[in-house]
């Protein structure tokens, strides 16, 4: 018979793990700086443009930008807690997208009216505020627009101020009926489909700001010297959740039955591994966060608040479609490209570009290793231009491009395999 | 009304979809809407479902509604020419009942508003 109070911790295992994360790196923040530096830093990052590409540990420091990362993540956590969501696949992945763009553009400030315009969107359908939850956390994609609008520095700063919060309440509010009708073009190959609706939002904004004479300059804060530290957090956090894995629920040999049942599955939305596999999910998470952090030092890469939201998107993902299976080919395929092509190989926009071209692993996942490599090297070559076509305001910039390479590969394999079919046949 | 209905219809495309790709050439559904619900039952004989495939079928359908995740994803149903993901399907629907007797796979989803 199954104990309440066992079940109890088991339903909420994955909030308990993204509090204790927060925790940690709360704590992770005060060791590494001081309070004056981390109060001053975190003064800085509140207040910066957040276009990309701005690494909140460049911007404000090592401190500060954890405990950035914490605050946000801990009012995430309160926002689905508070309003009913229980634990799934989706929700996880959303909280620990969450926490690596706290790196890398999504601060409090910013959050806050892009929430709003959701909430208000959920007042206005006479739905439940849950039901937008998801979105109320991924339409951080378009944080930068709330930031940069109030600190344009050519106005007064309330004028800028009420610009920016006004702009962020108006995104927030059209940003769940758009999105959901983006997902259907690329027909869920896409892992990062919030990014393609913010993409194409960003891009008319950006275009339209343009036209008027208001162009928006890019960005390039990122970094350095940091590896041996943010390498040993990384590991650490890979076998903890290794071991929340192993060791929680039905026990390890259970645990890993359910795990390597994973594999099969090509990955494309919806797949929801916490539904299926439950706490076994974390060994998945464990290894990816390990396999990303090795990746980035393997190519000479710095761990950084660029590479770090890479990084966190890869376990988040870890329980909602990417697997070990469907990750390397993508990877493979952006490296080679990352390598040849013109800008330095280890260049934050090409990095960045590497880690999130596993939004495509689905297509990995369903067409095989060959496919995966192509779209994976077509992936970075779309990514390091679609940027300067939103402006650096959509902080998902990858979940643009790779919609993109979804949307024209999708067609182009589908025939390909009918046609081999037919032969075969 | 029209958003209702859609989905209704994106659910049948997904059931379609599943027994079309498991090799049944003969397929009866039948969609009752209700006042506050709406329930498919589709009826069809797959010629390859194997044990395990049907106790996945099981599972994902299983999966408890998730209104977050619908919101975002419902377009996503019915549109797949290859795999599909079934889990999504679960979490657009309440209820669900999969029987496989006599050759004939019988799926029966009922949703709530």
């Amino acid at each position: 018979m199954e104990n309440p109070s066992q079940r109890r911790f088991e339903i909420q295992l994955p909030y308990a793990i993204m509090l204790a994360v927060n925790i940690a790196f709360l704590a992770f923040a005060f060791v590494f700086d001081t309070p004056e530096n981390i109060i001053d830093g975190f003064g800085r990052i509140i207040t910066s443009r957040v276009i990309l590409i701005t690494d909140f540990i460049a911007v404000g420091g090592i401190g500060a930008a954890f405990v950035n990362v914490a605050i946000v993540g801990l009012a995430s956590l309160l926002m689905l807690i508070g309003s009913k969501a229980k634990p799934s696949g989706a929700t996880i992945m959303a909280l620990w997208l969450t926490a690596g763009f706290a790196f890398f553009g999504k601060n409090i400030y910013n959050m806050i009216p892009l929430t709003v315009g959701v909430w208000l969107f959920s007042r206005y359908k006479k739905e439940p505020y849950s039901n937008y939850s998801l979105a109320s956390l991924l339409v951080a994609t378009l944080s930068p627009v709330v930031s940069e609008m109030s600190f344009l520095g050519v106005l007064s700063r309330p004028v800028e101020i009420g610009i920016g919060v006004s702009l962020g309440v108006l995104i927030g509010f059209i940003f769940p009926a758009v999105s959901a009708h983006m997902v259907r073009m690329h027909s869920g190959y896409d892992l990062y489909s919030m990014g393609f609706a913010g993409g194409l939002i960003s891009m008319i904004l950006s275009t339209s700001l343009s036209s008027f004479g208001l162009r928006v300059l890019p960005v390039s804060v990122y970094s350095m010297g940091n590896n041996f530290v943010l390498a040993i957090l990384m590991y650490t956090i890979s076998v903890a959740l290794i071991c929340c894995g192993l060791f929680s629920g039905e026990g390890v040999k259970d645990n890993l039955a359910k795990f390597r049942k994973l594999f099969s599955h090509s990955g494309r939305l919806i797949t929801d591994f916490y539904f299926l596999y439950k706490n076994s999910i974390y060994i998945n998470m464990g290894i990816l966060c390990a396999f990303a952090t090795t990746v980035t030092l393997a190519i000479g890469a710095e761990l950084n608040g660029i590479s770090f939201a890479g990084i966190f998107t890869m376990v988040g993902f870890g329980c909602f479609g990417k697997h070990m299976k469907n990750v390397p080919p993508i990877l493979i395929g952006a490296i080679v490209s990352a390598y040849f092509n013109v800008w330095y190989f280890t260049t934050p926009a090409n990095v960045a570009a590497i880690l999130f071209s596993a939004a495509l692993a689905p297509l990995a996942g369903q067409f095989g290793w060959i496919w995966g490599i192509i779209a994976g090297f077509l992936h970075v070559s779309v990514a390091m231009h679609v940027g300067e076509l939103s402006g650096g305001m959509n902080l998902y910039n990858n979940g643009f491009a790779a919609g993109f390479i979804a949307m024209i590969l999708l067609p182009i394999i589908t025939i390909s395999e009918r046609m081999r079919k037919h032969h075969e046949d | 009304m029209k958003t209702k209905f859609q989905k209704t219809m994106n659910i049948a495309s997904e059931l379609l979809a599943y027994c079309h790709q498991h090799g049944a050439k003969e397929f009866h559904l039948d969609v009752m809407e209700g006042s506050g619900s709406v329930s498919l039952t589709m009826r069809a004989s797959p010629e390859d479902v194997t044990d395990e495939q049907l106790e996945y079928l099981k599972t994902a359908l299983s999966a408890p509604r998730q209104r977050e995740v619908e919101q975002d994803y419902w377009e996503l149903m019915g549109g797949s020419e290859g795999s599909s993901e079934l889990t999504l399907l679960g979490m657009l629907c309440d209820e669900s009942e999969v029987d496989y007797k006599n050759d004939t796979l019988t799926i029966t989803i009922k949703r709530y508003d």
